[in-house]
């Protein structure tokens, strides 16, 4: 560990102003790039090279489709048929739109998924006299357990899978059956314990009255006012060919960011949006901010700073496979919960890639471990997914707080059950295989 | 009852009449009313009392919407004469269903009685300015240019996005020629305009009329400049009570701006006077604002003061006699 101190404090640093919000997630990881630039630790085209432009492909890829099919109003569409589909019945509002929320975070990103999903939430059930906090939390929650299930689904897969070099595929065959248990665990849990509060409205004849005139304005609002459908084939056609693509990646070899951004490319044309206005639409901030912390992280583990940590921590914990799978799903999984997931994960990657070094484990369960940890853990905190500051700081726009203690409240319990069901799944995976 | 949930209703009811106009918004409550029906889960004790405190509290919205209001005392009558103590709630539900579906077909005669009288009054060559579009007067644009192919133009004033956004769609899909202006900038149309259409909520007993925010103003520009104003309005909006008992929203906001805290209040509607408009067209055709007939546009069943708030006319879309109850 050859002059790592610099690199160490200034990575303190960035993680310390991202964690407790005091600058720019982005410029956070910049400045302290350039910290490191100008201190000469790094010079910039190593600095360049440290980038995985993979991950940054993928993202501006799945970013640009995702804008262009959210101006089609594809996403208010369908929240509104799911909103009419549940008559006003609460559970059946829990369970229709937590369905539609996993699903859609599955293959888009979970805030995009959360800014759709979360205002109509709050708008049904405050108008139909119910308390809208359960119902954000859950979607939340649900969208950070959905978009477990793929590669494109949350940006912890995203790294892992264009790092390690694992496919759409291979996230899908090992992640849905955890993801599906997890998510049927946390409905349950979460109507368990307030199930006064899905008990259906069926006895009072104003609030059935006001069901019925609230799906009346939802549809007005949310649908009458920004449907193109020519746009919206154009993209849904697109984006099936994407995931179409994704899925035979192990035959067409072209990696998923090409496809992304070669979809969004075409996309572009064939629609003829305003593509200054598209890109404007794109999180440059938050592809800056990955491309900042694969630096940060790459100059550490070229000072041997990650080997250090992963001979302390990790790999002092013995060879036994059992205890390493839980223990980096656990590990993941807590620490997630208190600081962002994405650079957790950009720095657990060299971890666990000389943990299995030393210790060999088939079948990329270390992978699964840390993907699973990773996105699950997400639900600890309301700090510890972005999902779930964008769903409270929606909630608090229309007025329905919610503080840190009452997300962890559900939060903590659920990422406690489905980290145990991952544990469950992960030891008979590795019992089978060993 | 749950105050915060009557609250909610009014709050809604008012919040899709700004977007719906009133004519839809009467068959959207009759049509969520029946669907209340069939979810209501309660016991035959319970039943008419609740029917009837659902019509009583719709009835008092914030403010009135006289048409449903009207309905709301029709079907009331309904459930007292045709209810009987040995009806077991099925038949009870069906009653009141069949009752609220005869309001629903009544209001949508009355409504094209009126768009049929209403084609009279364009002309080729006309600029007509129109204000929050009623249905009622949307139709009557469409069908003077589907049925009798009228070359007119429209000024279509834009005041409530979501309202122009409707009215746009409609003339645009009917091919009729338009002009979407912000209603405060009517004076540089005014020269060309040689009418304007109206509906309205409410036409009192002191001879006003309970309109969407922004018409007392563009109806004042109008007379002013000598724009006939034409009212249509089924004789189902025609209220016995006067304006100030119309329940109209008042709202106070406290506004903090430029360094200045001060107190904004706003009503939901407009009031203006019935002696402004030139043409009052109702389903059995023109009439003064006495109420006496001008040009009867078919034989007339019965006159529109027939209808009191309290005495409903024999006629009032009562399916109920035909059918059978058990």
């Amino acid at each position: 560990m050859e002059n790592a101190l610099i690199p160490i404090v200034v990575f303190l640093a960035v993680y310390a102003a991202i964690t407790f919000e005091l600058i720019n997630k982005a410029v956070a990881a910049l400045l302290g790039v350039m910290v490191l630039l100008i201190l000469r630790i790094v010079d910039e085209h190593d600095a360049m090279a440290l980038i995985d432009v993979e991950t940054i492909l993928l993202l501006l890829g799945m970013m640009s489709i995702v804008a262009i099919l959210r101006k089609s109003g594809v996403f208010s569409i369908l929240s509104v048929k799911i909103a009419g589909l549940t008559k006003g019945n609460p559970l059946k509002i829990l369970i229709l739109f937590s369905i539609v929320t996993a699903l859609m975070s599955a293959f888009l990103d979970n805030v995009t998924t959360v800014l759709i999903i979360i205002p109509i939430i709050i708008e049904l059930t405050k108008g139909m006299g119910l308390d809208p906090k359960i119902y954000v939390i859950s979607q939340a929650v649900i969208s950070n357990i959905g978009g477990t299930a793929t590669l494109i689904g949350d940006p912890p897969n995203i790294i892992i899978g264009s790092k390690v070099g694992l496919t759409f595929n291979q996230f899908i065959g090992n992640l849905t059956l955890p993801v599906i248990i997890s998510f049927v665990a946390a409905l349950f849990y979460i109507w368990l314990s307030n199930r006064e509060k899905f008990k259906p409205i069926d006895s009072s004849m104003i609030k059935l009255f006001n069901i019925q005139l609230l799906l009346e304005k939802i549809h007005t609002e949310f649908v009458n006012i920004h449907i193109d459908k020519k746009l919206m084939i154009k993209g849904i056609a697109c984006l099936s060919i994407a995931i179409l693509l994704f899925i035979t990646q192990t035959f067409t070899k072209i990696s998923p960011g090409v496809v992304a951004v070669f979809i969004a490319m075409l996309l572009f044309v064939i629609s003829g949006v305003d593509v200054e206005h598209m890109l404007e639409e794109v999180e440059w901030s938050t592809l800056l901010f990955f491309a900042g912390l694969f630096i940060l992280v790459g100059v550490l583990e070229h000072k041997g700073v990650i080997e250090w940590v992963a001979h302390k921590v990790f790999l002092n914990i013995g060879d036994n496979p059992y205890v390493m799978v839980l223990t980096v799903l656990w590990v993941s999984g807590i620490v997630s919960g208190f600081l962002d997931n994405i650079p957790f994960t950009i720095t657990m990657i060299p971890i666990v890639e000389l943990m299995l070094e030393a210790t060999p484990i088939p079948h990329n369960i270390l992978w699964w471990a840390l993907s699973l940890g990773a996105c699950f853990g997400g639900n600890l905190t309301m700090i510890g997914a972005s999902a779930n500051i964008v769903s409270l700081g929606i909630a608090k726009q229309s007025k329905v707080h919610i503080s840190f203690l009452e997300f962890m409240k559900v939060g903590a319990v659920i990422t406690f059950i489905t980290l145990t069901i991952c544990s469950v799944f992960l030891t008979l995976f590795l019992w089978v295989t060993l | 009852m749950n105050q915060k949930s009557i609250a909610n209703m009014y709050k809604l009811l008012r919040d899709l009449s700004d977007v719906k106009g009133i004519a839809r918004m009467t068959t959207l409550c009759l049509e969520a009313f029946i669907e209340t029906i069939r979810q209501l889960k309660c016991t035959r004790e319970e039943v008419e009392s609740l029917y009837k405190e659902m019509a009583q509290t719709i009835r008092k919205s914030q403010p009135n919407i006289i048409p449903l209001m009207h309905l709301m005392e029709f079907f009331e009558l309904d459930m007292e004469r045709y209810l009987k103590p040995e009806m077991d709630i099925e038949t009870v539900g069906k009653l009141a269903i069949q009752s609220l579906e005869g309001k629903i077909l009544q209001f949508k005669r009355n409504a094209a009685s009126v768009t049929e009288n209403g084609l009279a009054y364009i002309q080729n060559r006309d600029v007509i300015v129109v204000h929050s579009a009623s249905t009622v007067v949307t139709n009557i644009l469409i069908q003077a240019k589907e049925k009798l192919n009228r070359r007119f133009k429209v000024i279509i004033l834009d005041l409530n996005p979501e309202r122009t956004r409707q009215t746009f769609l409609a003339l645009q899909k009917a091919g009729i020629e338009h002009l979407i202006i912000p209603a405060h900038n009517l004076s540089h149309h005014i020269e060309e305009a040689t009418k304007m259409f109206v509906g309205a909520m409410t036409i009192t007993k002191d001879k006003k009329i309970i309109a969407p925010v922004g018409t007392a103003g563009t109806v004042s520009i109008c007379r002013l400049n000598g724009v006939k104003v034409h009212l249509f309005a089924n004789t189902l909006h025609y209220s016995h009570r006067n304006s100030m008992d119309q329940n109209i929203f008042q709202a106070q906001e406290e506004i903090n701006s430029s360094n200045m805290d001060f107190s904004l209040t706003t009503h939901s509607h407009d009031l203006l006077s019935l002696g402004f408009i030139d043409h009052i067209v109702s389903e059995i055709g023109e009439i003064s604002e006495d109420g006496d007939l001008i040009i009867p546009a078919k034989p007339i069943s019965r006159f529109y003061n027939t209808i009191k708030d309290n005495e409903p006319a024999s006629d009032h879309g009562s399916v109920l006699p035909e059918m059978s109850p058990a």
